[in-house]
């Protein structure tokens, strides 16, 4: 991470010599630097390709720790969705449907006080109602029991609209969930204190629709009476925040990009070791043969460079449904050919070096030569080469996916969430902003990886 | 050169037949056909127009289509072997659709669309100007500006300016252009109110559309110029040119740029391939009636020939544009010949 190394820091092993004690023991000195420690050392000191490890290391983890952080953390699944024509912008709550917490039937939201008229039981009206005093308490922040322009416009519930709505319209846009963009409509509540109260705000304050209300009450109905009766109350689900806004669906953003990352990491991760075993197999076998098959071989990978490819995978997508395994396979298959021609250069430039001749002359076996010597040497460049081509399918998957070829609901990757985003990003440019973020992101970090560990591997082909 | 240039046509017309081979295949594959939308009578005579009920190539097994209610359809008179694998007898070879398409292709003809009444020739033909003049420009801002900037960080390398270009461009290569396009639109479309958001009326509108295209390779063509730069800076005739006393405008520009360049030259020939595969998805953003919004639409409505004749259309450009990018590449480094082997 930082350009010299610090000892305290220091790679437990390698760095012990260089700035271990004065009187390094016996084993150190024999030991001394391999290519792999060599060039780890080197990849530590890029700060661009560690700060990428780490970004490349978190999403991994978020993708494979999807279960616990949904449950936990944003408390919303990727599928549920909550009734709401608009998209939530972020920072705005919903309630959530499975992994709620319940709140503690305690002051506003005990029993005595959801039971509007003390009825002694709750209706789908009580707890739409309390959801709705909630969120209205929310907003108010100085507690006075109206909401000022800057109040309101400081909650993220409101998005921005051309049409200004006039005083005859509030009646109107109040039963609806369209925003108010203008100060003006704060003159036209009863009042006329430019303030709304709680009864002026209509339906700005839902959190949960009416529908949803009922919803929540049938959780709870154990005896299906329709009703909540005292003992069938142990506190309504607590509403939780929806960090990156929802769609139009009301499902929560954040928890449909981890979801989307699961997929499209997976799918860089399986395309690639797809494109690796073909492309080793493939150069490998050019390289070792030699003569005519090699030639043809690599003529054929000559003339498929410069073959529309991705137009063959759209074609494969469409005819045979949005299959996610073909979908590793067709993109694997068509990243392979750089892959084949570095691995045939290394094959071919290692088979003729002394030390494989040494390695012959003191009768080392053939597959000794292949797994001790041309392998591990061979391995930097593919390594290389592969860190390199995870960006490159993920692009590509999200590309299909963009196009509505790759990755189908319920399912969903970054480049669907894209593409979702893309139909209503006048509205909710949220939906857009994220997903192309975690995108770029990810590639950015993926790239300067596979530079880093290109200039640490092969300081030869260093280009700076 | 010019036998190169021969072996080069003659592999071209191989790998051209297999991919129409294959394409062919594919599209026969798929679920549904294009004659699924027309009503009873319609779907007989559509079947029957395209030559649909035929077998696809001389062995097959199944039925070429399943048989439409009251709709007389192509039997072969003689079949070598029935059963699972069916294989037609030579002589009715030239009944299959692959003989027929084939056919059609010698007389010079991409065929009929099998939706619209418009030739695929015509199709493409309205298409082809947009999808060109799309990739040109993209091109052309990838060479204006990527070049420039990657000789500027080249010659400066390693300090400021160098980190502060060249981590731009990696940025530029991590931003897909389906992010970058909807965001332009949003910018200077819907809040500047600079361009119009979709169709392509005036050269304006394709400017936002050749950005989005663009932007990537000026990254890219960046990085490369950069390392083409730095790798021949170094080389003896640059030191040679230097020593001789020549200012160091003529040694970077008549001497350097040539050899730095080789690699974006070489880059070129992927980038084509990959700016027509771009254009699929600016199309569809920019919503352009351009060859990939067809290409789509084509694959989607199940129009055999029409996406057929894109992928030939395709290949033989490609094809074609690789051979010029590998004849260009002898013209700027006369070490490389193509000769020898």
């Amino acid at each position: 991470m930082t350009t010299e190394l610090p000892p305290s820091e220091g790679t437990d092993g390698s760095a012990k010599p260089e700035t271990g004690p004065p009187t390094p023991s016996a084993a150190d000195l024999i030991e001394g630097t391999s290519l792999w420690k060599d060039a780890f050392r080197r990849l530590r000191k890029n700060r661009a390709a560690m700060a990428g490890a780490i970004i490349v290391f978190v999403m991994g983890l978020s993708a494979i720790f999807y279960q616990p952080i949904v449950e936990y953390g944003t408390r919303f699944t990727q599928e549920e969705q909550h009734s709401f024509v608009m998209p939530k912008p972020p920072g705005a709550y919903s309630v959530p449907s499975y992994h709620y917490k319940l709140m503690d039937p305690e002051g506003e939201w005990s029993f005595d006080a959801i039971d509007q008229g003390d009825k002694g039981y709750i209706e789908a009206q009580d707890i739409y109602e309390a959801y709705r005093r909630w969120e209205f308490n929310r907003i108010d922040r100085d507690g006075n029991g109206q909401l000022s322009w800057d109040e309101y416009s400081a909650a993220p519930l409101s998005m921005s609209f051309d049409n200004i709505p006039d005083c005859d319209r509030w009646d109107e846009i109040r039963m609806s969930i369209a925003p108010i963009d203008d100060r003006s409509i704060f003159d036209c509540d009863a009042g006329e204190d430019g303030t709304i109260g709680y009864e002026d705000a209509g339906r700005l304050l839902d959190i949960v629709s009416q529908g949803e209300a009922q919803e929540i009450l049938n959780r709870f109905d154990d005896d299906g009476t329709g009703i909540l009766a005292r003992h069938e109350f142990q506190g309504l689900p607590e509403p939780a925040r929806n960090w990156l806004g929802t769609d139009q669906l009301g499902r929560d953003l954040l928890t449909r990009l981890i979801y989307g990352g699961r997929i499209s990491l997976a799918v860089g991760l399986l395309a690639t070791l797809v494109s690796f075993l073909i492309g080793v197999s493939w150069g490998a076998t050019a390289g070792f043969v030699g003569g005519k098959v090699d030639n043809i071989m690599m003529r054929i990978v000559d003339v498929m460079y410069g073959l529309p490819f991705i137009f063959l995978v759209i074609l494969l997508m469409v005819v045979f449904g949005q299959n996610i395994i073909l979908l590793f396979i067709a993109l694997g298959a068509v990243q392979w050919l750089t892959m084949a021609r570095i691995v045939r250069g290394q094959v071919i430039s290692l088979k003729s070096q002394e030390f494989v001749e040494a390695a012959q002359t003191i009768g080392v076996s053939k597959a000794a030569i292949i797994y001790r010597h041309l392998i591990p040497n061979a391995l930097g460049p593919i390594i290389v080469y592969a860190t390199l081509t995870v960006p490159a399918v993920m692009l590509e998957e999200a590309f299909l996916s963009f196009l509505g070829l790759g990755v189908q609901a319920p399912q969903t990757s970054w480049g669907a969430l894209a593409s979702e985003g893309r139909q209503v990003m006048e509205m909710a440019p949220w939906m857009i902003i994220f997903p192309g973020l975690a995108l770029a992101v990810t590639l950015l970090s993926l790239n300067f990886l596979g530079d880093g560990l290109r200039d640490a591997l092969d300081p030869q082909l260093r280009k700076d | 050169m010019t036998r190169f240039i021969i072996r080069r046509l003659f592999a071209s017309i191989f790998v051209i037949l297999a991919i129409i081979t294959i394409t062919l295949w594919i599209t026969r594959l798929a679920p549904s056909n294009p004659c699924l939308d027309e009503r009873d009578v319609n779907a007989c005579s559509c079947v029957h127009q395209h030559q649909l009920d035929r077998p696809v190539f001389p062995v097959y097994t199944g039925t070429p289509l399943e048989p439409l209610q009251g709709c007389q359809y192509w039997e072969a008179d003689t079949e070598w072997s029935v059963g699972p694998v069916n294989i037609i007898s030579p002589m009715e070879w030239g009944e299959t659709q692959y003989a027929i398409y084939m056919g059609t292709l010698m007389r010079g003809s991409l065929g009929e669309s099998m939706i619209t009444d418009r030739t695929v020739a015509e199709t493409l033909g309205a298409a082809l100007p947009y999808s060109i003049q799309l990739g040109i420009q993209a091109l052309l801002i990838a060479l204006l500006f990527g070049v420039p900037a990657g000789l500027f960080a080249g010659l400066r390398q390693n300090t400021i300016s160098d980190y502060s270009v060249m981590t731009i461009a990696m940025v530029g290569v991590s931003i897909p252009n389906f992010v970058l396009g909807p965001l332009l639109i949003l910018l200077f479309s819907i809040h500047l109110g600079w361009f119009t958001a979709v169709g392509w009326y005036t050269w304006a509108d394709s400017i936002l559309p050749s950005i989005t295209l663009g932007l990537f390779y000026v990254a890219y063509v960046a990085r490369l110029t950069r390392g083409g730069v730095l790798e021949v800076i170094r080389k003896d005739y640059i030191r040679t040119a230097r020593a001789k006393g020549l200012r160091e405008r003529v040694v970077i520009f008549r001497h350097a740029i040539k050899g730095a360049l080789l690699p974006v030259v070489s880059y070129l020939g992927p980038a084509f391939a990959a700016l027509l595969a771009g254009s699929v998805v600016v199309e569809e953003i920019f919503n352009l009636p351009g060859v990939g919004t067809h290409f789509v639409r084509s694959a989607l409505n199940r129009d055999y020939n029409l996406v057929l004749g894109t992928i030939i259309m395709y290949s033989t450009l490609l094809v074609f544009l690789n051979m010029l990018v590998d004849i260009l590449y002898t013209v700027l480094d006369p070490r490389v010949s193509y000769d020898d082997d």
